[in-house]
């Protein structure tokens, strides 16, 4: 089964969890999200997601100065991403849990 | 990490993706790619195929961001003006690339769109191009500049406004500057324009004439000779304005002709004195600045034919004043009252004249 529309469904989850100890810029939240596991995610989707997510009030967002450089805009959580967070982890969990035990009804090791 | 290359290539990668962005609002756009271009280079760094090769290409990479980030899709059909605006907006961005002055010389091209506004106004109302003008310019200026400055926080349609106004600008910058060119080069002359510039006075090839020095054909000097041209006007000195002044630095004034015993001044009469106070004869110092030639006191004598001897006699009747022989004595002469002119034959009191005309023109 394609990770990818598995990924689409739970994107904003993983990328409000990888910004909620730490701020990150575009590709810095790319680069975790791929450190913890989820290889397939596109660039695009992420900074889609994070633009979304800032849009929707989730998140804040600083642009940084570079001498030498572009400049870099980070993104990192106010307390409206953290609730989401915990919300959507919750439904995430039960969700996950349901499925784990749906499998494991039908003999599959997860 | 910043390379030159590899900065080329994000540049390209992120303008086409901004192009393919180009139908949504502009801030929006800003939003989107602001920090891309140093994430592009970051993931350049370290190594592993070109762009394309890693995030696909700058359009499927654009479809995605705005699927992901919940914008609406391209319209299928944009509008002309939209995409008139995605263009140039490339071109623009592409030229910079190419020659990254260009972003310098936009406060020149600020200033310089204000001056055509200015031309064009000047222009439209006729305003004189010094005066009002020149506060205008300075005004439309600024204004222009600031506009400039500001550009990026304009509301949109002010933007558009100013595009336009730019296109209008650039069109017409060589016309109103050539129209403002040839305006300054005509400017009015403050007080009245002369007439049609023609000496005043004698001129020989074009050359004026200040004064005529006279000997008969005896090679004497003749004073107080009235002249007249063919057509009985009056030979009129060339009046020479410009002020003189002597070895001390005084000034003299310029002599406008021997007064006659009314007081009226004739300056058909020669020699001319070049100041006033001067004699007929005398000449300017070298301090005034003059041309100057020192006439002699007598000439060699002419030898005339003995048919041009014969003229004067039947001249007479012909002539404007009615005995130019006698004219230095008689009538109303500028002379009249010089005792030593009842000596009819003024080609033989030559040398006395210069006396008589001294006192004539400077008692008044």
């Amino acid at each position: 089964m394609d990770t990818t529309q598995l990924v689409k469904g739970v994107l904003d989850l993983a990328v409000l969890a990888v910004v909620a100890d730490q701020d990150g810029y575009g590709y810095e939240v790319v680069r975790r999200l791929r450190a913890a596991g989820l290889e397939d995610v596109g660039d695009a989707s992420v900074y889609g997601t994070l633009r979304r997510l800032y849009s929707a009030g989730a998140l804040t967002s600083y642009v940084v100065p570079s001498d030498e450089g572009p400049h870099r805009k980070y993104y990192g959580i106010n307390a409206q991403g953290r609730h989401t967070l915990e919300q959507q982890g919750k439904t995430w969990a039960s969700f996950s849990q349901t499925m784990h035990g749906l499998l494991e009804t039908a003999g599959v090791k997860a | 990490m910043t390379n030159l290359t590899s900065t080329t290539a994000v540049a390209d990668y992120v303008r086409a993706v901004r192009t393919a962005l180009g139908d949504l609002p502009a801030e929006e756009v800003e939003d989107l790619t602001l920090g891309m271009e140093a994430d592009l280079v970051e993931i350049e760094a370290e190594g592993g195929g070109d762009l394309a090769s890693r995030l696909g290409t700058p359009e499927s990479y654009a479809a995605e961001l705005r699927s992901a980030a919940g914008l609406p899709a391209p319209a299928a059909q944009r509008s002309w003006w939209v995409r008139q605006r995605v263009e140039w907006g490339e071109r623009w961005s592409r030229s910079q690339t190419r020659w990254p002055w260009l972003e310098q010389l936009r406060p020149v091209w600020w200033v310089l769109r204000g001056l055509v506004a200015t031309l064009a106004v000047t222009a439209l109302f006729g305003l004189g191009i010094l005066g009002p003008a020149i506060l205008l310019a300075l005004f439309f200026a600024a204004v222009s500049f600031a506009l400039g400055v500001r550009s990026a926080a304009l509301p949109s349609w002010a933007r558009g406004l100013v595009a336009a106004g730019n296109v209008l600008a650039a069109v017409l910058a060589l016309p109103l500057l050539l129209w403002g060119l040839g305006r300054v080069a005509h400017v009015p002359s403050y007080g009245p324009e002369p007439a049609p510039y023609a000496q005043q006075g004698l001129a020989m090839d074009g050359n004026p004439v200040t004064n005529v020095y006279v000997y008969d054909a005896d090679g004497k000097r003749l004073s107080n000779v009235r002249l007249f041209d063919q057509g009985g006007r009056s030979l009129n000195a060339n009046q020479q304005w410009e002020y003189l002044t002597d070895a001390n630095g005084t000034e003299l004034p310029r002599a406008r002709g021997p007064l006659d015993s009314q007081g009226q001044q004739w300056s058909n009469v020669f020699p001319f004195p070049y100041a006033q106070g001067k004699g007929p004869w005398d000449v300017p110092p070298p301090e005034a600045g003059l041309e100057s030639w020192s006439p002699p006191m007598t000439l060699a004598p002419l030898v005339l034919s003995d048919a041009a001897k014969a003229d004067p006699n039947a001249v007479p009747s012909a002539s404007p004043s009615s005995s130019p022989t006698a004219a230095t004595s008689s009538t109303s002469g500028p002379t009249a009252s010089s005792p030593t002119s009842p000596t009819a034959a003024p080609s033989t009191t030559a040398t006395t004249p210069s006396a008589s005309t001294t006192s004539g023109s400077t008692s008044p």
